[in-house]
């Protein structure tokens, strides 16, 4: 009854905000509000903000946190499997597409049918300036909002915030970011270079493509205190360096952390990796990814989570971390799901009957 | 043509013409043993030595710890990779060999009757329904399969010059599975999926492990041996469709097998190493300039070249930097130039 109710009320407010919608342009844009984005260019926003698309994953990520009603379309498509921890309002939003890298640009005519009041994009290459022509001929407001260092994140989610007109929320997920940076960073800052646990981060079908220390992609193994095993002196924004098997072997990671799913099933049977510590003592761990990354591709807001269990991986006794409990929180605080005990051991990827930890 | 000169094609090679096999043999035997103690993990000589040593006569030189180790980087690191570059290199170019002559044509390359893009894009599918790696390699190989049967069938709706039919209906089928893998491409996931894509694309050995080594190279050896065994039929269909005929040779069943073997064994080659280009055109190339067209000799060559020269093009994928570069773009950036000077002399050596 009380569901009921509480569903009629949900109702009746999106009505309220559909109709605000149509008839605030027959207003004109009386209400409007300044905003600065990140680059310092200040942008006329109309008053309320409610149509937002965000032209890349870690940003639209985040948005989606921020207020999930604000979106008007998604960068790739949801699977099925991680639909069930996302907000409703995601579900049946059109995809628009976004800049991955590689190539990948929006679908312009869904994003113009979407009508957004604002486009939220991060300017680093040639295609990306193309947009921007594009919108502004469209007459859409566009802001430049990048987010990378996550040590930046209680900053720039503020900001974020103060975008889309939503500081309240955005300050409750900044405390967090805030705290979390605060709980692990000082306790590894003051291990010494040689007793650092040694990491590998394996990506790709064959464990073989990795980022280096220093490098956006690898982020949470530097600030986790550990010792990224691969230089990686490339600066590169897609990154994804190859190495070969021997170098690897060279390297002597003591954690492996796997992206591909498949790669982590074949490891452990693989006899070229038998012999690399990590595979030895068994510390291979597949990266959770449901529903966003937690740890790179995107670089999201998950991150802030996964810096927990990487931490948590790599020292066990400085870090006496629950992560199921740790989900729970995380999940709850952004994602606004509530996880049962399956639901850690689905996003954790244990086979079933193995207990999280 | 003459009679006398058919009559001499189709009579066994002279003995003095056998030595460059076997001189290459010997060759590739010594790079392969040279590639072994190349690598970036340290390993001298001296201690491989000790280490086969102790393989063969099982007399203990090295300690427990190192031998498991040399054992490692040796037999489970190094040679999978040295054998699937022999194998793959072996593969593409008997089979460039038997296509060029087939067609009548030096401008032709194994993936002529669209076997590569289909690989391909079978990979890629089986790399977006994610079902495991057997899955993939499994959907690589039949997507191979698919596209040439395809061709063929294109060439088989009409009428008219079968070479000719055939070899548009490999440009129409290679360009449906270049299609296809573009919108696979598409689908994939950006951050999963598609990166996994571009690098199999890219060509590259690191996946070849002992057991896939093992289990392709049942079928390549025995590809490469049914092009051998067809050498003489080859010669026969080298001088037009008219005069093979006449020589009593069934020309398309001929001409199927031929197709046959060539497909199967460049569609195993994009199930272990990705897309390797341009070794099966160039190979074949320096094959004829060595020994001249006759298949008999020229098959054999041309597979010893191949393994020859992707086990060297592997060690430099490897060695040279400190990142491994992607064996299809060196095989590219070494055959492109390599092309354009031979594009010159095509013609010569050619019956």
């Amino acid at each position: 009854m009380r569901n009921f109710s509480l569903q009629a009320i949900v109702r009746g407010a999106l009505l309220v905000l559909l109709a605000g919608g149509f008839l605030l342009p027959l207003v004109g844009d009386a209400a409007a509000r300044e905003v600065v984005d990140m680059v310092g260019r200040r942008i006329d926003l109309p008053e309320p903000l409610q149509r937002v698309y965000v032209a890349s994953p870690p940003e639209n990520h985040l948005s989606c946190m921020i207020d999930p009603s604000l979106m008007v379309g998604l960068n790739f498509p949801l699977k099925d499997r991680d639909r069930k921890y996302l907000p409703l309002d995601l579900w049946r939003l059109p995809v628009i597409g976004g800049f991955f890298g590689l190539g990948h640009t929006p679908n312009l005519e869904v994003l113009l049918r979407t009508k957004p009041q604002l486009v939220i994009c991060w300017q680093k290459n040639a295609i990306d300036a193309q947009f921007d022509d594009f919108l502004k001929r469209s007459g859409i407001p566009v802001a430049y909002m990048t987010l990378e260092a996550l040590q930046d994140y209680p900053r720039d989610i503020r900001a974020m915030g103060r975008l889309l007109g939503r500081p309240r929320r955005a300050e409750e997920l900044a405390v967090y970011a805030e705290e979390t940076l605060r709980q692990i960073l000082p306790k590894v800052a003051d291990i010494p270079k040689s007793e650092r646990v040694r990491v590998y981060y394996a990506e790709g079908a064959d464990g073989l493509s990795t980022d280096g220390r220093g490098t956006w992609h690898a982020e949470l193994i530097d600030l986790a205190g550990g010792l990224n095993v691969h230089e990686g002196d490339v600066e590169d924004l897609y990154g994804m360096e190859k190495v070969s098997m021997e170098q690897v072997l060279l390297y002597r990671p003591e954690v492996i952390l796997v992206q591909d799913p498949t790669f982590f099933q074949r490891i452990y049977a693989s006899p070229q990796w038998r012999r690399v510590p990590a595979v030895k003592n068994r510390r291979v761990y597949l990266i959770p990814r449901i529903p966003f990354n937690w740890f790179d591709r995107p670089p999201s807001f998950m991150r802030l989570l996964g810096l927990k269990w990487v931490a948590r991986i790599l020292y066990p006794q400085r870090f006496p971390l629950d992560i199921g409990q740790e989900m729970r929180e995380f999940y709850r605080l952004f994602l606004r799901s509530e996880l049962t005990a399956e639901d850690i051991r689905i996003i954790l990827e244990k086979p079933q009957g193995e207990n999280h930890g | 043509m003459d009679k006398a000169a058919i009559l001499d094609r189709l009579t066994v090679p002279s003995l003095n013409r056998l030595w460059l096999p076997g001189f290459l043999l010997v060759l590739l035997l010594g790079t392969v043993t040279v590639s072994l103690s190349l690598g970036k993990y340290p390993v001298s000589i001296h201690e491989i030595l000790l280490f086969l040593r102790q393989q063969v006569t099982g007399w203990p030189a090295l300690e427990a710890e190192r031998y498991d180790l040399l054992r490692n980087i040796l037999w489970e690191i190094r040679a999978p990779r040295i054998a699937a570059a022999v194998l793959i290199g072996a593969a593409l170019s008997t089979s460039g060999a038997a296509f060029q002559s087939m067609f009548i044509n030096p401008l032709v390359s194994p993936g002529l009757l669209g076997v590569l893009p289909g690989a391909s894009c079978g990979a890629a599918l089986g790399m977006l329904l994610s079902r495991g790696w057997f899955g993939v390699q499994l959907c690589c190989f039949a997507g191979g399969l698919l596209a040439v049967a395809i061709a063929v069938g294109i060439a088989r709706l009409y009428r008219g010059d079968r070479l000719l039919m055939l070899i548009l209906g490999g440009i129409i089928s290679g360009s449906l599975f270049t299609s296809l893998l573009s919108i696979v491409k598409y689908l994939a996931d950006p951050y999963d999926t598609l990166p996994a894509i571009v690098y199999w694309l890219m060509g590259g050995l690191s996946l070849a492990d002992s057991h896939t080594v093992l289990w392709i190279s049942v079928p390549v050896v025995l590809g490469i041996v049914g092009l051998l065994v067809m050498a003489r039929y080859l010669n026969v269909l080298s001088m037009g469709d008219e005069e093979a005929g006449s020589l009593g040779v069934n020309v398309s069943l001929i001409r199927f097998w031929l197709i046959f073997f060539a497909t199967v064994i460049s569609a195993m080659t994009v199930v272990v190493g990705g897309l390797i280009g341009w070794v099966g055109l160039i190979i074949p190339h320096i094959g004829r300039m060595l020994v001249g067209p006759d298949n008999r000799i020229l098959l054999p060559v041309s597979a010893l070249l191949g393994g020859l020269y992707l086990v060297v093009v592997d060690d430099v994928s490897r060695l040279l930097l400190d990142i491994e570069i992607p064996l299809g773009i060196i095989t590219a950036l070494i055959g492109i130039p390599f092309f354009i000077l031979v594009l010159k002399n095509a013609r010569k050596g050619w019956g």
